[in-house]
Formats: structure tokens, C-alpha cells, sequence
């Protein structure tokens, strides 16, 4: 017979998953106040004049997509709405599929019917390389580091190039970025070559970001799932972001009861020996 | 066989059953992608199932290490690195060395320049860096390492100068203007924490009053600025500003003296260093709330596959 | 033999590191040309050197199913994912690994089906665990503790909407702890960390540090 006792971190997990599961198929809507770092990404690209350049630096893979391919989707579909000229790459290799996967499907979205290929965005794909090299060599001269897109054609003719050469040229520039590449960005990128620069990441690099914006060496950040839920709520067009906030308030406020809960046995335990705490229960 | 392996191996095979079972229902039902003329759309049928099986054979770890997570997981392993043999092929070896190097060989309309031959040096020192692997020629890898590690630390010093240290140096001392009713409330909140920094110690009705209003000024000054009426009083909201940036000057310093463990932390230092603690645990308590909604967020993913995509219950 | 496997491999440290540094002061264009064909030779080693850790994975697992080590059996899942996605990633849709990718092949199916889904799984399972450990180790203890409990839970209840609908104070003070003691915080880290780095790459350059190079003479 299994045995399950009270302090099983299984009853813990069927908890979560059992929360997380009636969250979503059940979900409540609640009113989302989107989080100032969020609007000043979206007022930025708001103020930007039809026809600015963004780069979008996909800087992700598979392990992160719940948090940012919300991001990345909400992000993309408002600079095509602006009508911004929308140029991705990626310095994460395994990333480099899932980048492409997310322009084709924003780009063939019913709203985004006119947008073109080569002329409104397009995807460059994996740039290999330490970054602080190709990120100087971008700023030097884009079309030489990226003579192809990532279907492999040619960069050299295409109309969306036409009067961006390097990074100088690039008129705001996001980071979407689930590790360490926001920091190298800044370093040899947006702080050189005086690029106006937001970060979009997971919410464990988050905390970390709010120092840059602090510096003003970034003027917005969208951090984790309520990041993107903000931005979908700026743009009025809600998607997996506004989706997940249901079940993420429900899970927050379960494990904050669940922690009162263990401390409150634990000082209860602590009472009736006397006083002591115990090293471990 | 014992009780315990005889109870995993019958939920085993009813978990495995009851996935079977599933995948079929919803084969049946249609409820799987398909194309025009209701032909089954494998490429996306194969992405949804085999997405399922791998996500809760992942997920059965959750009960106990089992052969099904541990097959998922070496099998992840394997896929990690085919897909990155992959990413090198295509580039990093083949753009720069094959396709310059090594196809005109088998492409006589193609001829290897001049200028790319120079490119046998950096393969050359590629080799070179394999031999990292042998015992009695692992010293021939110090070239290439060396080459890429000077280089590399040259490079990035002037830019972490700059960008890690003066701008966050700038940004933390440059003087914000404060209006002259920022500057009472800073006297009066440095003399109410000193009292009770004073009186904490003795003890008595003297410490709890002043404990009390000192917790009640910082809660005071952490919530008003949610107040609907600070937006009518500019002069405060100027205030606020200006106080924080004093308060994110003292944290700054107050955390970097308590990283100095060459001084002992006593007296003075001690209690800057003490401050400093206090705010590294608010920010550790921050990173730990991010960390748990990063985490719950990406689990929240994978049952927004598994309700949607798979069960097509959302 | 000294001076061959020690001294020279340090001086070239030493040039390079200063080559690297001064080469960003140098605004004339064979600089950016000098960059870019030094990036491109560290594309080719790092291209190369890839070998060396691909070698360590794979030996490991043939050396666990060569001597029938316990677990081997799971080492053949591993070379099935390596040769699934190798294979149909090297086959390329039969125009083969001498050619351009083919956007669409059956590798990229197969890493849509097998590779994202697994990877997201991976990750997600901390999602299980993070609340787990929460719940059990998550004890204030002492006055230290009891201030990163509570700064927790006010960025976790501020962060969602729920917070915000128990109280407009909530979502505010999440802000504030994130704009000021957290910020505070982990900048005199980074400041920290960052001279570090500095040290830590002039001691290279100069000869100090010498771990990277390997054990040995």
C-alpha cells in the first residue's frame, strides 16, 4: 500500500497541478493594470514614425517559450501594426526555428495581410559567434554579417535594407531574452552605438533588468507572462499572456497559503516543545 | 516481485494504457489537425502527440524516477546535441570552411580564392584545440585558448568599464533635485530611525512606540505613492523621487560595505553591513517572487498545451 | 620545452588581450575589417572545438553501454534522439548536408514534435518543485528571513491580478521593492561582479591567471 504522509511534496505537486488545471479550464477575466516599464515600451514604439527600423533579437529557446513567445507575438504584432520595418535574428541556436515559426505566424495573421516579406520584416536567423564580435561587427555593417535570411536569401537586395547599414541605423532595438544576452547587447550595442533599447525576458532575468532600467541604459522592460498579459492589454488584443494570469494569480495565492500555512505549524510545533525550532521536520 | 515495484508497474502500465486509450478517442473524434478533405495532417498530429507522450513522461517524474522520465530524459539529451551538430554544420562549418574550403573540389565552375586560404590557419588552430584531449599533446590546445581567451578578455574591458561600472556609478550618485519638503521629511526620518536604532537595544516602552512609528514611516513612505492624491500634489510626488534616490544611494553602499570582508564588520561597518543585509533579503525576496512566476508561468504553458492543443479542452 | 608549452602560449595571451583591447580605440576602417576576420576565425575554431564536447557526451554513454553499467540501456535513447535528429538534419530532405537546409524538412518537423515539447517540459517541471520547496523550507526564522517573506509576497500577490483586486497598495509596494532595495541590491552586486570580471581578465592578460590554459607544465 503507498503511503503518503502530510509532509509529502507529492500532495504539494497534484495541489499545483490540480490548481493550474482548474485555473485554465475555468478562468475568471480580471482587470490588468499593465506595469509602467510595460508602457514605456509600448509608448516608445507608439512615438516611432511609420517606417522605423526595430530589431527584434530573439534570444530564446524552447525552454523559455511559455514567457516570451507571448512577448515576442504582442510585440511583433504592434510594430507591424505601426507599420515599422521589423528585422529578427537570434544568438541562441536552438532558438533559431522557433523565431522563424513566430514571424511566419504574426506575418500571416489576417491584420498583417499586407504586410511583405523582404520589405516589412524578416527573420535573419542564427548569427554563431561570441556576441560581443558580431554585435560589433553588426554595428559596423549589418549586411555583411547577415548576407542571407534565414531561408537564404539574399540580404543585399532586399527593400527593408535600404538605408539600414549597421546597428547605427536601427531605431529602437528589443531584446527578447532568457539568459545573459541583454547584458552584451547593452555593453557592445545599445550603450556604443547610443541605440534606444527595451528588454523583453523571463521573469528570473528580471529583477537583474530593472538595474539597467534604473541607469536609463534600457527605457522599458517586459518581464515574464504579466509582462506580455500588459502588453496584449495596451494592445487590446489578448492572447496567451491575458490567458495565463488566471491560473498565476490562483497558483501565487495558493503557494502564499500553503507557506503561512508551514510556518504557522512550524511555530505551533515550536510552541508546544517548549520554545526550540527544529533544524529539520 | 515486492508490493512497491509490483503497485509502480501496474500504474505504470495504466498510465501508459490510459495515454493509448486517449490519443485514440481523439483520433476517432477528429479532434486532431487535419487538411482539407479531412485527411489527417501528420507533420502537426505527429508535433501534438508526440509533444503529449514526451510531456508526461517528463511529467511521471513527478511521482517517482521511473524508466519512462528517464528514457524521455536521455532521449532529450540526444536530441540536444543532433540538433546542435546541426546548428554547427550548417553555421559555423559549412559557410566558412566547406563552402570555401572543400566544395570547390567537387565544383570545378568554383575555385578556392586566394584570400580564403587563409582561413587553414583558423582550422589549423581548431585541430589544434582537440588535442585538449590528449595526455601527452594537450599542451598544443594553449595556443588556439589563448588566442581566444586574450582576446576575448581585451575586448570586453573597456566596454564593462563603461557600460557595468561608470553608468551605474553615474546613476547612483548624480544629485536628483529635491524640493525643501523632501529634506524635512529625510531629517525626520534620520532622527526617528536613529532614536530607535538607540532605544531598540534597552528595550521597553520606549523601543516598542518607536519601533512602531519607524515601521509605520517606511510603510508609509513604500504605500502613499498609490494614493490617488499624490497626482494633485506635484511637490510630493517630486519628493518621493528624490527620496528613493537616496534610498537607492545608501542601499548601494550599504551592500557593497557588506561585501568588504577584508574590514571586520564592527561598530560603524557593522552597522552599514547590517543595512546591507536588509537589503539584499528584499531583493533575494524578489528575485524569489520573479523566480516562482517565471517557474509557474512556463508550468502554465505546458498545460495550456496539453488542456488545449492535445485534449482540446480549452 | 617550457617556454613552448607555457611562455608562448601566455605572450600570445598577452598580445591578443592587448590587441583586443586597443583595436576599439582604432576608428580607421581596417579596424572593423581586423574584427570582423578575427570573428570569423573564432566562428571556425569555436566550429571546431564543438568536436571536443560532443566527443566528451558521446564517449561517456558508449563507455556506459560498453561495460553494461547500470542505466546503459537508457545511453541507446540517447544515441536514437542524436541519430534521429543528426540524420534527418544531415540528409537534409535528400538534397544532403552539402547543400543549403531546407526550410520545412522533416528535421524541422521532428524538432517541433520532440525538441520544443521535451525542452519546455524540462524547465516547466521546476514549476512543481519551486512550490514544493517553498512550502517546506520557507520558515521565518529570524528577522532576516521573515523581510525576504514578506518582500516575496508582495511581489508575488503585487505581480498578478488578483493582488491588484485585493488591494491597489499591493501592486505599488511590488513596485517600489523592485524599482529601489531590489535595484539598490543588485547593483552593488554588479558593480562588484563587474570589477571583478575586470580583475579577472587583467590577470589573464598579464599572465596571473592561468587556469584556462589546463593543468600540466
Amino acid at each position: 500500500m503507498m503511503r503518503v504522509r502530510w509532509s509529502d511534496p507529492r500532495l504539494v505537486f497534484l495541489l499545483v497541478a490540480a490548481a493550474i488545471a482548474a485555473a485554465l479550464l475555468h478562468p475568471v477575466k480580471q482587470p490588468i493594470k499593465p506595469e509602467r516599464a510595460v508602457v514605456q515600451v509600448y509608448d516608445f514604439v507608439q512615438r516611432l514614425p511609420a517606417g522605423s527600423a526595430m530589431l527584434l533579437a530573439v534570444d530564446f529557446d524552447p525552454q523559455a517559450k511559455a514567457e516570451l513567445v507571448p512577448i515576442t507575438k504582442a510585440l511583433l504584432r504592434h510594430c507591424l501594426r505601426r507599420n515599422l520595418r521589423v528585422i529578427g535574428m537570434t544568438f541562441w541556436p536552438q532558438g533559431a526555428a522557433l523565431g522563424q515559426s513566430i514571424f511566419s505566424v504574426v506575418a500571416h495573421e489576417p491584420e498583417s495581410a499586407d504586410k511583405k516579406l523582404g520589405t516589412d520584416y524578416v527573420y535573419l536567423g542564427y548569427k554563431p559567434g561570441d556576441m560581443a564580435q558580431v554585435i560589433t561587427n553588426m554595428g559596423e555593417n549589418l549586411g555583411q554579417t547577415f548576407r542571407q535570411d534565414y531561408e537564404n536569401r539574399p540580404t543585399a537586395t532586399m527593400p527593408i535594407f535600404q538605408d539600414v547599414a549597421s546597428l547605427k541605423d536601427v531605431d529602437y532595438l528589443v531584446d527578447l531574452a532568457a539568459g545573459g544576452t541583454p547584458d552584451a547587447w547593452v555593453l557592445f550595442g545599445a550603450d556604443k552605438y547610443k541605440i534606444p533599447m527595451a528588454v523583453g525576458c523571463t521573469a528570473v532575468i528580471g529583477p537583474d533588468m530593472y538595474v539597467r532600467l534604473n541607469a536609463g541604459q534600457i527605457n522599458g522592460l517586459i518581464a515574464g507572462l504579466r509582462g506580455a498579459a500588459d502588453y496584449e492589454v495596451l494592445l487590446n488584443r489578448p492572447d496567451l499572456g491575458v490567458g495565463g494570469m488566471f491560473a498565476q494569480s490562483i497558483i501565487h495565492v495558493m503557494i502564499i497559503v500553503l507557506v503561512a500555512a508551514g510556518n504557522l505549524a512550524f511555530f505551533w510545533i515550536a510552541r508546544r516543545r517548549g520554545g526550540s525550532t527544529p533544524a529539520h521536520e | 516481485m515486492s508490493n512497491a515495484s509490483r503497485t509502480d508497474t501496474i500504474i505504470a502500465l495504466a498510465c501508459a494504457g490510459a495515454l493509448v486509450l486517449i490519443n485514440a478517442a481523439l483520433f476517432a473524434a477528429g479532434a486532431l489537425p487535419v487538411r482539407q478533405g479531412g485527411i489527417p495532417d501528420w507533420p502537426q498530429t505527429l508535433v501534438i502527440l508526440a509533444g503529449a507522450v514526451m510531456t508526461i513522461a517528463i511529467f511521471s517524474f513527478l511521482y517517482k524516477d521511473n524508466p519512462f522520465f528517464r528514457a524521455a530524459e536521455n532521449l532529450f539529451v540526444g536530441l540536444g546535441l543532433g540538433v546542435t551538430l546541426t546548428v554547427v554544420w550548417y553555421n559555423f562549418l559549412k559557410p566558412d570552411v566547406y563552402d570555401l574550403l572543400i566544395s570547390p573540389a567537387f565544383d570545378p565552375a568554383v575555385s578556392v580564392q586566394r584570400s580564403d586560404l587563409m582561413l587553414l590557419i583558423p582550422v589549423g588552430l581548431g585541430v589544434m584545440t582537440l588535442l585538449r584531449i590528449s595526455r601527452s599533446y594537450g599542451w598544443v590546445s594553449r595556443y588556439p585558448i589563448a588566442f581566444l581567451v586574450g582576446y576575448t578578455a581585451g575586448f570586453s574591458i573597456q566596454p564593462a568599464i563603461h557600460s557595468n561600472i561608470l553608468k551605474h556609478v553615474q546613476a547612483t550618485v548624480v544629485p536628483t533635485p529635491m524640493h525643501w519638503v523632501a529634506w524635512i521629511g529625510v531629517a525626520v526620518a534620520a532622527l526617528l530611525l536613529a532614536a530607535t536604532a538607540y532605544f531598540a537595544s534597552r528595550g521597553g516602552w520606549a523601543a516598542l512606540v518607536l519601533k512602531t512609528l519607524s515601521l509605520s514611516l517606511v510603510g508609509y513612505y513604500v504605500l502613499v505613492r498609490a494614493a490617488p492624491w499624490l497626482s494633485h500634489v506635484p511637490v510630493l510626488a517630486q519628493a518621493f523621487k528624490g527620496l528613493d534616490a537616496i534610498v537607492l544611494m545608501l542601499g548601494v553602499f550599504s551592500v557593497l560595505c557588506y561585501f568588504i570582508f577584508s574590514l571586520e564588520h564592527k561598530g560603524a561597518v557593522g552597522a552599514v553591513s547590517r543595512l546591507g543585509i536588509t537589503f539584499l533579503m528584499v531583493s533575494f525576496g524578489a528575485s524569489f517572487g520573479y523566480t516562482v512566476m517565471a517557474r509557474e508561468s512556463l508550468l502554465i504553458g505546458r498545460f495550456q498545451f496539453l488542456l488545449g492543443d492535445w485534449l482540446r479542452l480549452l | 620545452m617550457r617556454a613552448i608549452k607555457l611562455t608562448i602560449p601566455l605572450v600570445l595571451a598577452l598580445l591578443f588581450g592587448l590587441f583586443g583591447f586597443g583595436i576599439q580605440y582604432v576608428p580607421h576602417p581596417w579596424a572593423s575589417d581586423t574584427k570582423e576576420f578575427i570573428s570569423l576565425w573564432m566562428r571556425v575554431i569555436g566550429g571546431i572545438a564543438w568536436i571536443l564536447g560532443a566527443y566528451g557526451l558521446v564517449h561517456l554513454h558508449v563507455v556506459r553501454i560498453r561495460r553494461s553499467q547500470p542505466g546503459w540501456g537508457y545511453s541507446l535513447f540517447f544515441f536514437a534522439g542524436f541519430l534521429l535528429m543528426a540524420g534527418t538534419g544531415l540528409y537534409n530532405d535528400a538534397r544532403w548536408f552539402w547543400n543549403a537546409q531546407v526550410q520545412g524538412a522533416v528535421y524541422h518537423h521532428l524538432y517541433d514534435a520532440l525538441f520544443v515539447s521535451t525542452g519546455a517540459t524540462m524547465f516547466s517541471l521546476l514549476g512543481f518543485f519551486i512550490a514544493s520547496a517553498a512550502v517546506r523550507t520557507f520558515r521565518a526564522r529570524s528577522f532576516e528571513a521573515t523581510l525576504l517573506l514578506i518582500a516575496a509576497v508582495v511581489v508575488m500577490l503585487g505581480r498578478v491580478p488578483l493582488g491588484q483586486m485585493i488591494s491597489n497598495y499591493l501592486p505599488a509596494a511590488a513596485e517600489w521593492i523592485m524599482l529601489v532595495p531590489n535595484t539598490a541590491a543588485k547593483r552593488a552586486i554588479m558593480l562588484g561582479v563587474s570589477l571583478g570580471v575586470i580583475a579577472t581578465s587583467l590577470r589573464i592578460i598579464f599572465g596571473l591567471e592561468r587556469s584556462y590554459l589546463g593543468g600540466g607544465d
